[in-house]
């Protein structure tokens, strides 16, 4: 693994706009970064990450059935009462997820360890399966990479493919909230995957569902909700209004509900004690499990439900770094640290995709500081071997 | 508001809800290993400036005809693809029927003539041939589209939706979804072999303005509204946070 300084491509503006990339640039930072790319030998994507993402689906799977019927195990993550009977249902009907995405620290020699799953809202879909993949085609053609070199990226055919799998057959609701430049763009992209899967879609704002006298949530031409994708967290779902409605039970949601168990922090001091010593495990206790001072004084202290790294806490002896945010009132977990591997001053987390059941692809942020959040750049990566 | 309330029975595919929205048992493993280990083509049909497919470059080969568009050829039918002589009358025939067999499956389907000729004109939809489905209906081929490639002809299905200026095309979709007869079952649809490519065509979509739902339950009347969607403004106080990670 290396990090390669890499010219940009020529036509990058042009592409972007021909490609539908409104967001490669995020409050005047550059978001998309293509001055570099992240090289790895077959190997390494193969036996290092494609393999124990797998495996780390199937024992993320392992621990859904555990959980979602185990009131101990909902209440110890903090999931609402009101929840469970979705949980429970959800996963007894089979309800399918399509997608999740694992953030691995992997620096190209030691065993990838498992930050975090991102199991519910997981974004960045866009650029990992179209934008990095056009880019590594044009710097091969453009004699910026060696030609012959390969990406570990077929998340837009499993994209395609399992939406037609899961949501044909009707009208699918692809539901989002309105006012985010990076949420439209990803919804954009969604509908078109579902629109090549030969899926009739309707874009809806998550603040226009209604719900029926007879208990259905409909859209604003007040069709039925029967089927919809929500990137919006099951939390904030829970949290509103209508999450209390008996119309929860007539929808069918992707992420389906079971997802709660996975997408929340607690699944890691879980994983942990199902599978302790594992080699892409992170050594990881809830805070208020005396067994958390095995970790001494190097560890991250995380809230149960947080995004883009908001409230999470890096404790390394004397030295504290912090990312401020509005989450950590359910709880946290304290787990052991696996520090970001140092490439020239930046620090790239990989965040590795679950497609249906399917390790799918990889795409790779990185920030020159510890913590990656929302303005972390997505840098491309190639198969150099 | 008012179709799909008349107590019609389910107009649904052959296929059933059974399968909408639940998972489905694990597909049999890949055929064979792939030689990449990325896609084969990344289409994109409304996203950006228009209908798009980019093929990935073979390995090891220095075949980098990647953007299809310059290549591509329009015909109405095969006769008029073999007049053209821009093409052998025999390729004309067999991509033409491999359009057809594109068309079948990858059409847009709609749970009713009138829904369907709402988008594409009157006259311009019927049943599909491959099976007899009551309630399903696709709009009729406009054309096809040739895109030579290194081994020879790729074709598309063509669609012209009602206002369409002349010489607009759309294209559908590109994988097959699951067959509407068949048990689904072993769709190992992701591997190689869906190399396609679409057209250049407008950037609308397929089903944004349509009416009525395939689905004849659909109907109903929004007693209240704006249930969700209120907790994420406590997360975030200028709106522009995203909702995800």
């Amino acid at each position: 693994m290396r990090r390669l300084a890499v010219a940009p491509r020529a036509n990058f503006e042009a592409r972007a706009r021909e490609l539908g990339f409104a967001f490669h640039t995020i409050d005047g930072e550059a978001y998309w970064n293509e001055s570099a790319c992240y090289a790895f030998t077959l190997r390494q994507i193969e036996d290092d990450l494609e393999a124990p993402s797998a495996e780390l689906h199937q024992m993320a799977m392992e621990l859904v059935g555990r959980a979602a019927r185990d009131e101990a195990l909902l209440t110890r993550l903090r999931i609402p009462r009101q929840a469970w009977p979705l949980v429970a249902d959800s996963f007894a009907r089979g309800d399918a997820s399509l997608y999740g995405r694992f953030d691995l620290s992997y620096d190209g020699k030691s065993p990838a360890k498992l930050l975090e799953y991102n199991a519910d809202t997981p974004t960045s879909l866009y650029e990992s399966a179209v934008f990095q993949w056009v880019w590594l085609e044009d710097a091969m053609k453009q004699g910026l990479i060696p030609q012959g070199a390969d990406q570990f990226n077929s998340l837009h055919e499993k994209l395609v493919a399992r939406l037609g799998e899961i949501a044909s057959g009707g009208l699918f609701h692809i539901a989002g909230l309105r006012d985010n430049e990076e949420d439209k763009g990803f919804v954009a992209y969604l509908e078109d995957c579902a629109r090549q899967a030969g899926i009739e879609t309707s874009v809806i704002g998550m603040s226009d569902i209604g719900v029926s006298a007879e208990n259905k949530f409909c859209d604003p031409k007040d069709r039925w909700i029967e089927l919809m994708f929500k990137l919006y967290p099951w939390e904030w779902m829970m949290a509103d209004e209508f999450g209390a409605s008996p119309a929860m039970a007539n929808t069918t949601f992707i992420e389906p509900a079971w997802k709660m168990i996975l997408s929340n922090k607690g699944a890691l001091a879980l994983l942990w004690q199902m599978a302790p010593g594992h080699p892409n495990l992170l050594e990881t206790y809830f805070e208020d499990d005396p067994r958390k001072s095995a970790l001494g004084g190097r560890f991250a202290r995380k809230p149960l439900l947080s995004r883009e790294g908001a409230n999470v806490m890096l404790v390394d002896g004397e030295h504290v770094a912090r990312e401020e945010g509005p989450y950590g009132a359910e709880g946290f977990v304290r787990q052991a640290l696996a520090p970001l591997p140092d490439f020239d001053g930046w620090r790239p987390v990989v965040g590795s995709w679950i497609v249906g059941d399917e390790a799918a692809g990889i795409g790779l942020r990185e920030d020159r500081d510890p913590i990656t959040s929302n303005t972390s750049r997505f840098t491309p990566h190639a198969i150099l071997d | 508001m008012a179709s799909g309330q008349e107590g019609k029975p389910p107009a649904t595919p052959p296929q059933g809800k059974k399968g909408f929205g639940k998972a489905k048992p694990p597909s049999p493993p890949p055929p064979a290993a792939k030689a990449s280990k990325r896609s084969t083509a990344v289409t994109l049909l409304a996203l950006g400036a228009g209908a798009v497919t980019i093929y990935a470059a073979t390995r090891g080969s220095s075949d980098y005809e990647l953007e299809q568009n310059e290549k591509t050829l329009l015909f109405t039918n095969a006769s008029e693809c073999s007049t053209s002589g821009k093409v052998p009358a025999l390729d004309c025939d067999t991509a033409w029927r491999e359009a057809q067999k594109a068309h079948e499956s990858h059409a847009p389907r709609f749970s009713s003539q009138q829904t369907c000729e709402s988008e594409f004109g009157p006259g311009r939809c019927g049943s599909p041939n491959s099976f007899s489905a009551a309630g399903v209906f696709i709009p009729l081929m406009a054309g096809y589209a040739l895109a030579q490639a290194s081994n020879g002809y790729r074709a598309q299905a063509l669609y012209q939706r009602l206002g369409d200026a002349p010489g607009q095309y759309r294209v559908s979709g590109f994988v097959q979804p699951p067959p509407p007869q068949q048990q689904q079952s072993s769709s190992s649809s992701s591997s190689g072999g869906s190399r396609s490519w679409s057209s250049s065509s407008s950037s609308s979509s397929w089903s944004r303005s349509s009416g009525p739902s395939v689905s004849s339950t659909g109907s109903q009347t929004a007693i209240s509204r704006g249930g969700f969607g209120s907790t994420s403004s406590a997360f975030s106080s200028s709106g522009s946070r995203s909702s995800s990670s």
